[in-house]
């Protein structure tokens, strides 16, 4: 009898190198959920043997899924599928009774070890297996993700890579949003700060990276209220006027290091960095980007705000794209879409 | 550990760091091929060292100022000192962009450069290194402030 599988993520970039991370020869019937609602409503209407779960996704993350499973006691083995790689986040899931948390992007031989650890799969069935049953895979299947999607799986990834490292030196939680991809005119860059208030002052730190005919800026913004926290929080003080330099540089530092190694990694490319530069402390948003060039350019805009779970302290990171590296982009993008 | 790989794990970092510093490193030998071109001028041009290897520098980026450029490459080799060109002369070299392409103001990076004669064991000139600076940010500034003299000379002229 074949294993029913279902894989449930919110990026359909992610639910196809789940499923293609899975061994060939498995002898599977693979279905797609694209949030955690769709995926407990399936889940109820049918018996299911392994569930892989994304925690990260809009309407009922996955811990809101691990959650329902528990309490109505639905017979399915769960293993978390997740950029976020924070110990916090798997000692949760796992309270939460999940059998396993593997990290993204997904790693095939990590999949056949764990399906070979519970006895699911052995490798060395293969070969029959595959005269006897080949692997089934729905209607539903993902199709080609769009380049917006792809983007944001990247940037869901390295923003997990970021967001551990925070985690640890700050030991505490951090909570991981989907991240926001829209392309916008160079005018409008300011506007991509959403919840940017026009009164509020802040501090930031951008610096620039190349590579392979991309080029970007990676910037990192706090409002001068949460940078004096965030200060206190990093162990530099909140009154000190160059404590706030220094905690702006640690972080931004490890944030812009970690998501730039990650983005590039997947994309099997190495960028170089520029030194990072101060953008002026305690100014509007508006003053804090004021010299953007006038040129009619679409940038390419990726939005994170990480927030650190009780402290009340957030910040943005905000990755821009030169119109001129999209090109490139999707020329790298390309082997892992289709 | 025995001396030699000591030696080539010194190798191996001193290739590293020159592969990972800030600044453009270019060695070109007397027909001006290209040597080295270390990560600085891969990531920044989109040229790989491979694609450049062996290659002459003056085909390889065709919109260098070639006869000015010559001329400096000429007089460092033939007076074994070393030659610099700041971006007041001009403003760059290689016409690479903006390294912050978002918040910079200008279009392209500001480049000064130096060019050194690498001499073999008898002290004859057998390679030249080119060092590009990124002064973008200095660039900037300095045009800023002889803008807002300007601007002050003309308010103080007219009271």
């Amino acid at each position: 009898m074949s294993l029913r599988i279902l894989i449930c993520d919110d990026s359909s970039l992610a639910r196809k190198q789940m499923a293609r991370a899975l061994p060939d020869t498995l002898d599977a019937e693979i279905s797609f959920a694209e949030n955690g609602r769709s995926a407990l409503s399936l889940l109820r209407g049918n018996e299911w043997d392994l569930l892989f779960l994304d925690l990260n996704m809009p309407e009922l993350d996955g811990y809101g899924v691990l959650e329902a499973i528990q309490q109505e006691d639905l017979p399915v083995m769960t293993v978390v599928v997740s950029a976020d790689i924070q110990p916090q986040a798997r000692e949760r899931v796992t309270k939460l009774g999940a059998l396993a948390f593997i990290r993204k992007p997904t790693d095939p031989e990590r999949i056949a070890d764990l399906l070979n650890d519970y006895g699911i799969y052995r490798p060395t069935d293969a070969a029959s297996a595959r005269l006897t049953a080949p692997l089934h895979r729905d209607e539903a299947a993902p199709s080609r993700p769009g380049f917006h999607a792809a983007i944001q799986e990247l940037a869901n990834v390295a923003m997990g890579q970021a967001s551990d490292l925070l985690a640890r030196l700050l030991n505490a939680f951090v909570k991981l949003p989907v991240p926001k991809v829209d392309r916008l005119a160079r005018s409008e860059l300011y506007m991509a700060i959403a919840a940017a208030d026009e009164k509020d002052k802040y501090s930031g730190v951008c610096q620039g990276f190349t590579g392979a005919g991309i080029a970007g800026e990676a910037l990192l913004l706090f409002s001068d209220a949460q940078l004096k926290d965030m200060s206190a929080l990093v162990g530099y003080g909140s009154e000190d006027e160059t404590a706030a330099v220094e905690a702006l540089m640690d972080l931004s530092g490890m944030l812009f290091g970690a998501f730039i190694n990650s983005f590039g990694e997947q994309l099997n490319l190495t960028f170089g960095l520029a030194h990072p530069t101060l953008l002026g402390q305690h100014q509007k948003i508006s003053d804090l980007l004021r010299y953007h060039r006038s040129q009619p350019e679409e940038l390419l805009c990726i939005e994170i705000r990480y927030e650190i779970e009780g402290r009340n302290v957030s910040c943005d990171l905000l990755i821009v794209l030169t119109e001129r590296s999209l090109q490139h982009l999707e020329q790298h993008l390309h082997y892992l879409m289709e | 550990m025995t001396p030699d790989t000591n030696s080539l794990q010194e190798f191996h970092w001193l290739a590293n760091m020159v592969e990972t510093v800030d600044v453009g490193l270019v060695v070109l030998d007397l027909d001006y091929r290209v040597q080295v071109w270390n990560g600085f001028m891969e990531n920044h041009s989109g040229m790989t060292a491979s694609q450049v290897h062996n290659q002459n520098l003056f085909d390889v980026i065709p919109a260098l100022p070639e006869p000015w450029l010559r001329r400096k490459l000429e007089t460092t080799t033939r007076l074994n000192i070393r030659t610099f060109t700041s971006w007041e002369q001009r403003p760059w070299v290689f016409q690479f962009g903006n390294p912050r392409p978002v918040t910079g103001t200008a279009e392209y990076m500001y480049q000064n450069m130096t060019i050194s004669p690498l001499s073999g064991p008898d002290g004859q000139v057998q390679k030249l290194s080119l060092m590009i600076y990124d002064v973008t940010d200095l660039a900037a500034s300095k045009q800023a402030l002889t803008l807002a003299e300007k601007e002050l000379a003309q308010l103080r002229g007219r009271s």
